[in-house]
């Protein structure tokens, strides 16, 4: 069942993993969460490392393995038209239908070597594409696709922002180019994650909200490149300090999630990707 | 205006080495205002190499990159530059490419190019336009998202944005918050959130020679 139905009945589980740097380490991972697929809906890989084996490879060869769903991200800045045509065009015929579109990870170390951006296509403009993809069955050559299913795509905001006005603006933009859902993206700010949320439905766009878990403090540092403006309360770092990371981190994540709950969220993505370990023991227990 | 920077000396030094008649040829536009190429700096390139090369002769050409009137600064110092063994060259690219097209001489950039800059002051730049080709600074009411959001954006702020700050830049503000501000101020917000598609900015494929 895709991601699109699953929401049509409950709040969707996604699981988030990093994207391996070895074959063997996917297996790993994926060994290590054997036993707890009715625990989840789907899987999405992320990006902890500038370098890494390519994600589409990683989630093709776990749909080898086992027929799971993928939330595959997306990722727009670093490639131009073709190069992300291609990629879309792989999803599909790859069998992945969920993708979430985002401008791409950048590790300061990345950026500031000045890893080119590429300016061929944003993100409001690829889901356009892929929209277009869906309806007019040809792809941004004019080449014809041979496609008949439904994508269900979506893109991240920030919620980390006290003048939330722009983002709303462009939560608009993406429900007139043709996204069926926003990923909010870590944050500690409830009231910010309800506005958006509830002008999100507003528009007709499910929403999925993210949560980080956070095994020790140098984690929580990374955390805070991939997902800007966010960072853990100070009681939760206390905690960590005193090697209580288990217990913090499942009482954090069954908080947040009863909270996405009431605001009626479609979907919760928990990101677990550099601390799996961590992530069997919290998607076992909540 | 172009915005150049002078190369490091001992880069220079290593190119001029093999050539023992060097011609100097500064520029009196954009690199006379960012002082990497106008009189000044010709003359104090002068003194530092006369004693190692043999100068054969300078000028400061009024605009390098305009072939008319580099043709007619080149007349004037034709002797000079036919007796040199290259020509160091404090222009930008452009600039470096017309002479050597002019003079058929080993042409040496004495400046590294850097971007199409916004003066403040002398060594404060701000690069403001990426040469799209296909300017959009109406509908962004005069803020160009291509050449200031690092990622380019063109349809509004992306998730990079905290408290309306990018943190990709940190301590500049979010292009978009900036122009969606600008634009509801005059009036033309539906303007600036229109859908736009991206601008190919470097498209390398396409070398342009524009006739009109
Ligand atoms: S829209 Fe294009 S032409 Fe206009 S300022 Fe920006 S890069 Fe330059
Ligand atoms: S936060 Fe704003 S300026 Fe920074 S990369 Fe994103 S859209 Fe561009």
């Amino acid at each position: 069942m895709g991601l699109a139905d699953v929401i049509s009945k409950k709040m969707a589980i996604v699981i988030g993993i990093r994207v391996p740097r070895t074959l063997k380490e996917l297996d790993d991972i994926w060994n290590s969460l054997k036993g707890l697929d009715d625990k989840f809906d789907a899987l999405t890989f992320s990006k902890i490392t500038p370098s890494s084996i390519d994600p589409l490879a990683s989630s093709v060869i776990l749909l080898q393995r086992t027929p799971i769903e993928i939330l595959y991200q997306l990722e727009c800045k670093k490639k131009n038209k073709s190069a992300v045509m291609s990629e879309v065009l792989t999803l599909i015929n790859v069998g992945i239908r969920s993708v979430v579109v985002s401008t791409g990870t950048f590790f300061q170390e990345e950026f500031d070597a000045g890893a080119s951006v590429v300016s061929d296509v944003d993100v409001t403009e690829l889901v356009r594409i892929m929209k277009t993809l869906e309806r007019g069955k040809r792809d941004i050559f004019g080449q014809v696709v041979d496609f008949d299913g439904k994508l269900f795509v979506g893109l991240r905001v920030n919620p980390n922002n006290e003048n939330l006005e722009p983002l709303l603006h462009s939560i608009k933009k993406f429900r007139e180019v043709g996204a069926d859902f926003i990923q909010l993206m870590p944050s500690l700010n409830i009231n910010s994650i309800k506005r958006i949320a509830e002008f999100a439905k507003s528009q007709g766009l499910a929403v999925f909200s993210t949560v980080c878990l956070v095994p020790s403090i140098e984690h929580a540092e990374s955390l805070s490149r991939r997902y800007p403006g966010f960072t853990p309360p100070p009681e939760f770092l206390e905690e960590l300090k005193s090697g209580r990371a288990d217990e913090a981190n499942l009482s954090q994540i069954s908080a947040m999630i009863s909270e996405f709950k009431k605001i009626g969220m479609s979907g919760c993505i928990i990101d677990g990707a550099g601390c799996e370990d961590l992530l069997r023991k919290v998607i076992t227990e909540v | 205006m172009i915005i150049t920077k002078m190369k490091p000396l001992d880069e220079i030094e290593k190119m001029i080495e093999p050539y023992e008649k060097i011609f100097l040829l500064g520029c009196n536009s954009c690199a006379a205002v960012c002082r990497t190429g106008g009189e000044e700096q010709i003359k104090e390139f002068y003194k530092k190499f006369s004693g190692k090369k043999k100068i054969t002769g300078s000028i400061v050409a009024e605009t390098p990159c305009d072939m008319r009137t580099l043709r007619a600064d080149l007349r004037l110092v034709r002797k000079a530059v036919e007796e040199s063994d290259a020509i160091l060259v404090f222009a930008c690219g452009v600039g470096v490419q017309t002479v050597a097209a002019l003079t058929g001489k080993i042409v040496i950039p004495a400046l590294n190019t850097l971007f199409s800059g916004q003066v403040e002051r002398i060594g404060v730049y701000h690069e403001l336009c990426k040469f799209c080709g296909d300017c959009m600074l109406y509908e962004t009411v005069g803020i160009c998202p291509i050449a200031i959001c690092p990622v380019m954006s063109v349809n509004g702020p992306c998730e990079y944005v905290v408290d309306g700050k990018c943190t990709l830049l940190p301590g500049r503000e979010c292009v978009w918050y900036l122009i969606l501000d600008r634009a509801k101020s005059l009036g033309l917000l539906d303007l600036a959130l229109r859908y736009r598609e991206s601008r190919r900015y470097h498209g390398a494929l396409s070398l342009k020679v524009k006739e009109e």
